[in-house]
């Protein structure tokens, strides 16, 4: 058996080293907000006759689009594709650069074009945050009631949303940084792969504190630390397992499915790894620094410090 | 105990056996008649359109600060969209009310960039046409109009829709013609006898098509010259016969999709299920032998019946990338159920219980947490289809049904299975669980870890 609670601070720590710099990096560089959120056109188009992006542009910009980037990527094909990112244009507008740029380059195709107001940019944002919010919200609720049984039910509810906030904390964090580093942008479908993380992390969280409750009413006599340890140990093999599995598909689909769901997959990959993570050295870890009064001591220890100094001065 | 088990075998396999004939390509559907009813089902694919290409469009109601749209204006907006589209001609369009005061509109299969703004042009703009009192003054085709500048003598309202049609003038340009009900009829013939040699404008949400001299008394018939184009002089009459929109509307979001990037990425998305599907029940093969060979079993029949599912007649689930996505995720997830199950089995098998025994413990036990994390997940899923945009939707579609589906699989056919087996006493030995080569591993981390408890049997 692993003596995975009796090392919990170190656990709390890597946590803390993995989270710190993403939410650094959010402070500081912020998400790069896709057009789902700002609002704006995105574009993408192969042209017959390769031109720089420079070029492309500018082609935009004499139509009065000066905000416009342009980004290209090839495929395994070996066809290049712009991605073009403008303010919001309707499809009149859009014909009218096309025509023009279709004169330069021989041929255009349109593989797909999305225009999005800046007032549905604002609500996408708007729903996002509630949808997490609700979500935590249902999970401590149903998490309660599931465990009314044992002692303190909303302390599991509680540890089981910290679980998946921390790992929503990785993934935004990572998205800031692969932000800033790569261009990753963050889309609607970002959002929707963080709330499956979420699904999965709570999942996963609730085997383990589902033995828990299980052991709590077998072993009467023993410290809810021992209980804890041996729950999370006779849970690992089934946590790693169906980790993997999903681990097995989703890599399976980041590396021979399409572009368009690369991030997607990728975010859920990375969650899916933070949510098994957690599940087993984060969340059941704090049941039992909550359960043995832990917190209420190191507050003590720190107000008690910190008001000594002032005295001591 | 036996029986039940025989008829949960021959359920199970039935079950498969339609699965397996709807998800069939070619599946001719069923079509026949008793009597005077008759009977028409087709299961097919519903492609989303970032799979088969084609336009997605936001409409909001554009009215100035202050002015609320009502749920009637919207309803018959929604309807007079609905036949502008389908004046159009395209395959299945999707004209659904979003909130109080946005339609979405999409149309599937729309290829060429100039089909696209045409249509967006045809369905979203209002149709408002006027014919104003100009007098003397002429304004040249293309003139903007402010509202209420020149007096409204009658509007499209007044149009008789059955009279309304495209013909060609002499120099073989086309024209449109138009009639007018009885009522507008005499008001026309009255104006126009009163106004000879003054201007009559006609105008098209603001803009000025013709502005003709009246040359004498017109009653009910007349025509309208212009420089348009056949196709756009056809939209006109479309937009003319079925009304005007009770409000404005502006295009707040759009989305055009080419069909080429939707095919190519069903293509790989269909090769990366096929390749996590085999990587998925080789692993549980090799990890938990005999269980995970059943498991999947289950797992094809979860797949099969899911992928029926989809293709239901009644309510076909609409196939977007996000969908795909979600159902190659749960094909990951499905099979948590076994091995929450089978990890269960093994500790009640290591804890001296018979194989009989252990199994119908192993699901018993399992099942409070299957429960509670599926729960979750449902949830979830509920929550992103109710804020989510239709990717989300499509994608939470899926995983919730893939969620359910897997319930019924991973629990009901496995322990049948299993059930079946261990009945006929073909499997005795626990190897086949993977149970003795884990024995001795269990015993070791107990000496380190301090023995605090027997696994089972407490």
């Amino acid at each position: 058996m692993f003596d995975i609670i009796g090392r919990r601070y170190f656990y709390f720590l890597l946590s803390g080293l993995i989270i710190l710099p993403g939410v650094i990096a959010l402070i500081v560089w912020h998400l790069r907000l896709g057009i789902d959120f700002t609002g704006g056109s995105l574009l993408e188009l192969r042209l017959q006759q390769p031109m720089q992006p420079a070029e492309v542009r500018q082609v935009f910009e004499q139509h009065g689009l000066p905000d416009t980037s342009v980004v290209t990527s090839t495929d395994n094909a070996g066809r290049t594709t712009y991605l073009i990112r403008t303010r919001a244009i309707d499809t009149p507008k859009k014909n009218e650069v096309l025509d023009d740029l279709r004169s330069k380059a021989g041929g255009v195709e349109e593989d797909s074009f999305q225009s999005v107001g800046p007032i549905v940019g604002g609500e996408t944002t708007r729903k996002a945050v509630l949808s997490v919010v609700v979500a935590s919200l249902f999970i401590l609720g149903y998490l309660t009631w599931a465990f009314r049984q044992v002692p303190n039910p909303w302390r599991y509810g509680t540890c089981a949303v910290i679980a998946l906030l921390h790992d929503v904390l990785v993934v935004l964090g990572l998205w800031a940084i692969f932000g800033r580093v790569f261009g990753l942008e963050v889309d609607a479908l970002f959002v929707t792969a963080v709330l499956t993380i979420v699904g999965f992390s709570v999942h996963d969280t609730i085997v383990v504190f589902d033995r828990i409750r299980e052991n709590v009413t077998r072993f009467p006599g023993e410290t809810f630390e021992r209980i804890v340890n041996f729950s999370v140990n006779q849970t690992l093999d089934r946590s790693l397992n169906t980790s993997l599995t999903v681990v097995f598909t989703l890599t399976a689909l980041l590396l021979l499915g399409g572009v368009t769901i690369r991030n997607f997959v990728l975010v859920l990959l990375i969650g899916i790894i933070s949510g098994t993570y957690s599940s087993i050295f984060n969340a059941s870890c704090l049941l039992v620094v909550w359960e043995n009064g832990e917190l209420g001591r190191l507050w003590h220890r720190l107000t008690g410090g910190r008001a000594a100094v002032p005295a001591g001065a | 105990m036996r029986r039940h088990t025989g008829i949960m075998l021959a359920i199970i396999a039935l079950i498969a056996l339609i699965a397996a004939w709807i998800d069939w390509p070619d599946n001719p559907g069923i079509h026949f008649s008793i009597g005077s009813r008759d009977v028409d089902l087709d299961f097919r694919i519903v492609e989303g359109l970032d799979l088969q290409g084609g336009l997605q469009v936001l409409l909001e109601a554009d009215l100035p600060p202050g002015q609320t749209v009502t749920r009637d204006q919207m309803e018959a907006a929604r309807s007079i969209i609905e036949q502008r589209v389908n004046a159009f001609g395209t395959t299945e369009p999707v004209i659904q009310l979003q909130g109080s005061d946005r339609i979405v509109v999409e149309i599937p299969g729309i290829k060429s960039q100039e089909d696209r703004a045409r249509a967006i042009s045809l369905f979203g703009e209002t149709g408002l046409l006027e014919f104003l009192d100009t007098g003397s003054t002429y304004l040249p085709p293309g003139t903007k109009v402010e509202e209420g500048q020149y007096p409204t003598v009658l509007t499209g309202k007044d149009l008789d829709p059955r009279s309304l049609g495209v013909s060609f003038d002499q120099s073989n340009r086309p024209q449109i013609n138009f009639g007018w009900q009885s009522d507008a009829a005499k008001i026309f013939g009255d104006f126009t006898e009163k106004h000879i040699g003054q201007h009559l404008a006609i105008v098209l949400d603001h803009v000025v098509l013709s502005d003709p001299v009246i040359n004498s008394r017109i009653e009910d018939r007349g025509v309208i010259t212009g420089n348009f184009t056949l196709q756009e002089a056809r939209d006109i009459v479309t937009k003319l016969k079925y009304g005007a929109l009770p409000v404005p509307m502006k295009v707040i979001q759009q989305r055009e999709v080419g069909a080429t990037l939707g095919q190519d990425s069903v293509r790989k998305s269909i090769v990366a299920g096929a390749v996590g599907l085999g990587i998925v029940m080789a692993f549980m093969l090799i990890y938990y032998r005999l269980p995970g060979l059943l498991a999947d079993v289950a797992l094809l029949i979860y797949a099969a019946v899911t992928f029926a599912i989809f293709k239901n007649p009644w309510h076909p689930v609409t196939l977007t990338l996000g969908g795909i996505a979600g159902f190659i995720l749960s094909i990951g997830m499905a099979v948590d159920a076994n091995i929450l199950i089978f990890e269960r089995m093994k500790e009640e098998l290591r804890g001296g219980r018979t194989l009989g025994a252990a199994i119908e413990a192993g699901f018993s036990r399992a099942w409070s947490s299957i429960r509670d994390s599926n729960a979750s997940t449902l949830m979830t899923c509920v929550i992103l289809y109710y804020f989510g945009t239709s990717t989300i939707r499509g994608f939470a579609l899926t995983l919730a049904l893939g969620v359910l589906v897997s319930l019924f699989t991973a629990i009901t056919v496995t322990r049948t299975f299993l059930r079946a087996l261990v009945g006929t006493g073909v499997v005795r030995h626990p190897a086949l669980f993977g149970v003795s080569a884990v024995r001795e591993e269990a015993a070791r981390p107990s000496q380190r870890g301090g023995g605090l408890m027997q696994p089972a049997g407490v």
